[in-house]
């Protein structure tokens, strides 16, 4: 009975499950779930920003002078040449900067970010489409070929592939042949390209089109092919 | 080689998608070209328009050896090459059938040249 208890006991310590339901981890197993492999700088999290700190709408009317434009940069954390608001530029986002449009990924992978993931810093101006230039979703780094060159080769490839079907289909190496003979006529032969374009339903339901006639084709040899002597 | 290159360019001497003319100089004396299925086996077998041709029986030769072998395609390639075989042999029927109407309507145009004179 002992031996029993002591083994429940160890079984409880390393499956990490006791007779009370808990939600949160216990001690002895350490659970992915609420484990923050990443977790906010102890500063960061007690941050607000309220007031000036916030983002503020600009009178377009009036133009910018170089103190207020280097206070805005610093507000944002950029120099003052760097510094354009997006006041009236794509729609009112007041004096928020206006950030070049590039990825994450043309930036230095080797650096050592405080967010190697989104490759950042902390405290860095964040531009408006930060998600759309995300690692994962677009990559604006340069192509490793001239996307005009590559467009020219790959339609002078294709037209010359048509080219090529087209001078094929004017000069034939073939003998001319007569037409296929068959040995019945359907009245939906007279259609040009009727067996493609009509459907099954139309053609079998007319009357008309079902009546089928026998043609009598001749042949050209003197003796007869006997298919089963080859 | 050198067949397209050599062919006459005067298209009015051409029997080339004149099909009344194949009609024109058909000649009944010749033997009949045989049909080895009916059309009622045609339509039982369900097959395509394209398909019933004068080789129609041999294609049925390999649609039947097909279900009964399936999936073991290998085994019909004796029926395919017979297909293959026939299905030649109608394409050198039609270019025969070809010259011998272009050599008729020479012939016309000669004899109505004379008749003309």
């Amino acid at each position: 009975m002992s031996l029993l208890r002591a083994s429940s006991s160890i079984l409880r310590k390393v499956v990490g499950i006791s007779k009370v339901q808990s939600c949160a981890p216990t001690l002895n197993v350490l659970s992915k779930r609420f484990y923050d492999p990443d977790p906010t700088p102890p500063v960061y999290d007690q941050s607000l920003i309220e007031g000036e700190d916030l983002i503020c709408l600009l009178d377009s009317s009036e133009i910018l002078s170089p103190e207020k434009k280097a206070r805005l940069a610093l507000k944002y954390g950029l120099i003052p040449e760097d510094y354009h608001p997006m006041n009236d530029h794509d729609f009112n986002l007041g004096d928020y900067p206006h950030l070049p449009a590039e990825s994450v990924l043309e930036r230095d992978p080797h650096y050592d970010w405080d967010d190697p993931f989104y490759r950042r810093n902390y405290g860095e101006p964040i531009s408006v489409d930060v998600d759309l230039y995300s690692p994962l979703i677009l990559d604006t780094r340069p192509l490793p070929h001239d996307p005009q060159q590559q467009y020219r080769v790959l339609f002078g490839a294709l037209f010359s592939c048509f080219f090529l079907w087209w001078l094929g289909g004017k000069y034939r190496t073939n003998l001319p042949r007569g037409p296929k003979q068959y040995p019945e006529h359907y009245p939906s032969d007279e259609i040009l390209h009727s067996w493609e374009w009509d459907s099954f339903e139309k053609r079998g339901l007319e009357p008309k089109l079902k009546e089928r006639t026998p043609v009598t084709n001749y042949t050209l040899e003197k003796y007869k092919w006997n298919p089963a002597a080859h | 080689m050198g067949w397209g290159l050599s062919r006459s360019v005067r298209i009015e001497d051409e029997p080339l998608g004149k099909s009344e003319i194949y009609d024109k100089f058909e000649d009944e004396s010749r033997p009949v070209r045989e049909m080895f299925v009916t059309t009622e086996e045609m339509d039982k077998a369900s097959l395509l328009r394209k398909d019933r041709d004068y080789c129609a029986h041999l294609f049925m030769d390999i649609m039947k050896c097909r279900r009964e072998w399936f999936p073991e395609y290998y085994k019909c390639r004796p029926v395919v090459e017979k297909y293959q075989h026939c299905t030649v042999n109608d394409i050198k029927h039609r270019m025969l059938e070809y010259e011998r109407t272009k050599r008729l309507m020479a012939r016309e145009k000669q004899r109505l040249a004379i008749e003309a004179n």
